[in-house]
């Protein structure tokens, strides 16, 4: 009975924390304009939804799983065009796994205690970064995901060696590298977490017997997984040799030459420490990044056997290692942040187990309580207001580069005056951007006529003898346009991103009529 | 004696109603309203922005024309009571509207929720208002939309309201289309001409921003002097 009543209280906090963590991440979904990567791999995912098209681009992207998944959860949705797809069905998917990734933390209860996991996966449920990230129509929370899924099923067969378990496993390395480039750092932490982990602990690993024939599968169903998935499902082969050749680009990326996103090695600590706590708003995971403290300090003083100090060690040097990995790599983006998020969730879970299992006196477990309690409040309250009122919010340090609400006015006036002005969805809309201020606009035109759309990136070869309905120009092309501009159209502006501005021009005639509307 | 004393008291009644003259025209004369900036808080503004609707940035070293006012205006607004759409805002308080502190960092503004909002503040009396000073963040550059300043002798704007400032070039707050141009937001602020015109209460209207939908205001203040 009282083994049940445990299994019952277990069972009830994986489905609590699970049901936190999927309502943090799916709650407003469809409110936050779209960021710029997330448009452009939508309108990617539009052409293998509606022609079946999907070709890997070893320069940009990144792999083919969040396309091909996406795919069941639009024709779900009865969505069988991009026109038809919302953001809620881009989303959904990364944040299901992002809620999944948390329930996938327990799968560790073998290697660092059941208190590790349990405090890991409610760090897991309600880190900001996990949070906010989730909700992007982006890979970061499928490597997160099939990264846990491959380090649990290949732990649960060190375990059990049961054979199955190394199969999963397999198919989660596949799916890791069909998912993105940066699936190589999280396969190399492991591997100097285990070095690491032997050391430390000395406790070493024993393996089945003929256990080469089952890792010998695995790795042919990894194989397998990420050959289907980079032909395009067999249609381009060429792209199973680039899913390898893409490391050249990457690695000249990753050193940061060519890129404006190259930043100091601080840049991630610096997030999640976060800011002075007499700012207006307190954005901080300080409070996993102690944990993690604690847990190191903890597996340094404990005397633990040895098989028990293997998987703890495992997951301290894997989290250190990870983070440190990414530190150093100077091409950075915030949610790169997320897989070593993760791993110092299981850090902090491990801080707060050792705890736990160190001092038994009944005060101390409340102490304890009461202390992960106010953190996990903490960190939820930021969740909460990461996903809601300061999802575009350049206070939000989360919030990178992205699209401000301001532009959705922008998409409203144009409805507005297709609306208005009787031409409908055969609006001519013209855009000359430049190249870094093209997104999202495709997306939001998407169920526009298409032939009566235009993209260009500089003002050259652009046909001025026409004069289309309506012009969205870019503070690049500004200045050569205007001249053209100046008679005939109304001219409004609106914030794409921080300090980032588009003008609006709207023919004389449909403003006229708008206008008329609205007096 | 007696007469020197009456030539006396004759001068010294000249004089004074000389003084009080000199004083009363002094009253009327008008002089530049000087208006005291805050630190600014970015160098630059977004680039090559020059539709007709947005007013262009001034130079460095360029100054906006001074708005006249009689020499005796002072601000009416300090400490005052200042109430709102939004009953409470998400960061801040309604003080820090007539607090005297412009500075633009955090801790200085008020935010309020997303979409139209309004301030008011209350003068305590009826006043003839000269110019009305708002800043409303100016930590970075962006453009308040919908910007609307009206100026009511009652404190729910239903008689004699008069407009000061609209760029609401749209009417999208339903406050009738606006000739003003937006303009982006520096530690210069905006100050606006009030002409003299006499209300109790001022009311700012704005709708969000270039850079969100959330509202803010750092400082306003209220030139003028108690209505005669």
């Amino acid at each position: 009975m009282k083994g049940n009543s445990k299994t019952y209280l277990w069972v009830l906090f994986c489905v609590v924390t699970a049901i936190v963590g999927l309502v943090l991440r799916t709650q407003n979904l469809d409110v936050r304009p779209m960021h710029h990567d997330e448009a452009n791999q939508a309108v990617r995912f539009g052409a293998l939804l509606e022609d079946g098209h999907y070709e890997y681009d070893p320069h940009e992207h990144h792999g083919p799983i969040l396309y091909y998944f996406t795919v069941p959860v639009a024709r779900l949705m009865g969505q069988d065009s991009l026109a038809e797809v919302n953001e809620w069905t881009l989303r959904w998917l990364p944040a299901v796994l992002g809620a999944a990734t948390g329930l996938l933390t327990m799968g560790l209860a073998g290697a660092i205690g059941w208190p590790a996991v349990a405090a890991a996966s409610v760090f897991v449920a309600v880190s900001p970064c996990l949070v906010y990230y989730s909700g992007y129509f982006i890979q970061e929370s499928f490597l997160v995901f099939f990264g846990m899924l491959t380090l649990v099923c290949g732990w649960r067969y060190m375990s059990s060696h049961a054979p199955g378990w190394l199969i999963l496993a397999g198919a989660g390395l596949g799916f890791m590298h069909a998912t993105k480039e940066t699936w190589v750092l999280s396969v190399a932490s492991w591997g100097l977490a285990w070095g690491a982990a032997w050391l430390l602990s000395g406790h070493r690993l024993k393996l089945p017997r003929r256990a080469w024939r089952s890792v010998a599968l695995a790795f042919v169903i990894a194989a397998v997984v990420s050959i289907v998935l980079f032909s395009s499902l067999g249609m381009h082969w060429r792209g199973v040799v680039d899913s390898w050749a893409t490391y050249f680009t990457y690695l000249e990326r990753g050193s940061g030459t060519g890129t404006e996103h190259a930043k100091p090695w601080y840049y991630y600590l610096c997030i999640m420490v976060g800011n002075a706590p007499s700012r207006p708003l307190w954005w901080t995971e300080l409070w996993i990044l102690l944990g993690a403290v604690v847990g190191l300090i903890v597996a340094l003083v404990s005397d633990r056997k040895r098989a028990e100090a293997f998987g703890i060690w495992f997951v301290l040097a894997y989290a250190i290692s990870l983070a440190t990995i990414y530190s150093v790599i100077r091409y950075k983006t915030p949610w790169c942040m997320m897989t070593s998020v993760h791993a110092l969730c299981l850090a902090a879970g491990v801080g707060i187990g050792g705890l736990w299992s160190r001092f038994r006196p009944v005060w101390f477990r409340v102490l304890l309580t009461l202390f992960l309690a106010t953190a996990c409040g903490h960190l939820y309250a930021q969740s909460v207001r990461a996903t809601s009122r300061y999802s575009t919010d350049i206070r939000n340090p989360y919030v990178y580069a992205h699209t401000t609400t301001d532009y959705l006015r922008m998409i409203q006036r144009i409805e507005d005056v297709a609306e208005t002005t009787g031409l409908g969805s055969d609006i001519m809309v013209w855009s000359v951007t430049g190249a870094h201020n093209a997104w999202p606009l495709p997306w939001y035109l998407r169920a526009y006529n298409q032939k009566h759309l235009g993209y260009w990136n500089t003002v050259e070869g652009l046909p001025l003898q026409y004069r289309p309905d309506i012009w969205v120009v870019g503070p690049e092309c500004s200045e050569s346009l205007i001249p053209h501009l100046e008679e005939g159209y109304i001219s409004e502006f609106y914030g794409l991103r921080p300090d980032v501005i588009m003008e609006l021009y709207i023919r004389d005639d449909l403003w006229k009529k708008f206008l008329d509307t609205r007096r | 004696m007696k007469t020197m004393q009456r030539r006396m008291i004759q001068a010294g009644m000249i004089v004074a109603c000389a003084m009080v003259c000199v004083t009363m025209s002094r009253a009327q004369e008008k002089t530049a309203l000087k208006v005291e900036l805050p630190k600014p808080m970015f160098v630059g503004t977004p680039k090559n922005i020059k539709t007709e609707n947005l007013e262009r940035p001034l130079r460095p070293g360029q100054k906006r024309p001074a708005i006249m006012v009689p020499a005796d205006v002072t601000i009416v607004s300090k400490g005052k009571d200042v109430t709102g759409s939004d009953s409470a805002p998400i960061i801040g308080d309604m003080e820090l509207l007539t607090d005297g502190d412009k500075e633009g960092s955090d801790g200085s503004y008020t935010e309020f929720g997303p979409g139209q909002q309004w301030v008011q503040i209350d003068l305590g009396e009826t006043c003839e208002i000269y110019a009305i000073a708002v800043w409303h963040y100016h930590a970075q550059a962006r453009v308040y939309r919908d910007m609307v300043v009206q100026i009511g002798q009652d404190a729910d704007f239903i008689t004699d309201v008069e407009a000061v400032f609209n760029n609401d070039h749209d009417n999208s707050a339903g406050l009738g289309i606006g000739k003003d141009k937006e303009y982006i937001e520096t530690n210069s602020g905006r100050v606006i001409d009030a002409k003299g015109k006499k209300g109790r209460y001022v009311r700012l209207y704005s709708n969000g921003s270039t850079a969100g939908e959330m509202n803010h205001y750092i400082e306003v203040e209220v030139f003028g002097k108690p209505a005669s």
